[in-house]
């Protein structure tokens, strides 16, 4: 993880994206943004802090990328693990991520445990 | 197709680039080959979450949106929306090559949809459907 994380806790953190994060080399050259990717990442991360190593990130059912995410700026992270439903190890989850009160992507993931069913 | 090489007009250098190569392309699709680099920041002891591979897909859409036919140049592609996307396990090792398809589904200019199929030689990997806006007079990036 190359995330300087502020703030952890149970189902949400606070992120300050340094500017020489890798997740920015190459996307893109003298305008980055952080991938969309890496924000699955940060979901994932925090997944996992919540719910264990095994814990893994199976779909997406919808998400939305509605702001770009610039080097040195400060997000949270936030899922609505209680939100969720389980049905054959499935559960599904709501997120947001936050530029103080502006959104700048949210949607609903699909994730397993990594526990038998 | 515009003349060159339409992967050359995306913005991603170096690790962020994972589409290499265009396999087809058809009215309404595209299938590139694409690699995970090893020096990507995604890539942990030679592996990297099943997630990942959706900027290929979203790059391979970028791929197709510039070799169109008076496609305005430059562009650029921003992964906006993902529906319906599933992951078929939780990583993949990173020393294979990826085949990446994307169909298109729509277009409500500058926004696109396209289905997605990622699979490397013995499997599908991931499908769905994603969302690209386009912004005109930028480099076509994801």
């Amino acid at each position: 993880m190359s995330f300087d994380i502020a703030e952890l806790m149970h189902g949400s953190m606070q992120v300050v994206i340094a500017a020489e994060s890798p997740y920015f080399e190459g996307h893109f050259p003298g305008d980055p943004i952080l991938p969309a990717v890496a924000q699955i990442l940060l979901l994932e991360t925090l997944l996992r802090f919540s719910h264990g190593n095994g814990a893994w990130i199976s779909g997406l059912s919808h998400a939305r990328f509605v702001r770009p995410i610039r080097p040195g700026e400060r997000i949270a992270v936030r899922i609505f693990l209680d939100l969720g439903f389980r049905t054959k190890g499935v559960h599904i989850s709501e997120f947001t991520i936050k530029r103080g009160a502006q959104e700048v992507s949210g949607g609903s993931f699909l994730w397993h445990s990594g526990l038998p069913a | 197709m515009t003349g060159g090489d339409p992967i050359d007009r995306l913005p991603h250098e170096g690790v962020a680039r994972f589409v290499t190569r265009v396999l087809d392309r058809r009215d309404a699709s595209i299938t590139c080959e694409a690699w995970i680099p090893a020096g990507a920041s995604y890539v942990r002891n030679g592996r990297c979450s099943t997630f990942v591979l959706m900027e290929a897909a979203a790059q391979a859409a970028a791929v197709f949106l510039a070799s169109e036919p008076g496609a305005p140049q430059p562009s650029r592609g921003y992964l906006v929306r993902a529906q319906e996307v599933s992951f078929a396990k939780s990583e993949v090792p990173i020393d294979r090559r990826f085949e990446t398809v994307a169909e298109r589904m729509g277009e409500a200019d500058p926004y696109y949809k396209f289905h997605i199929v990622v699979r490397d030689e013995s499997q599908m990997l991931l499908r769905g459907t994603i969302g690209i806006y386009v912004e005109r007079g930028s480099a076509t990036g994801v």
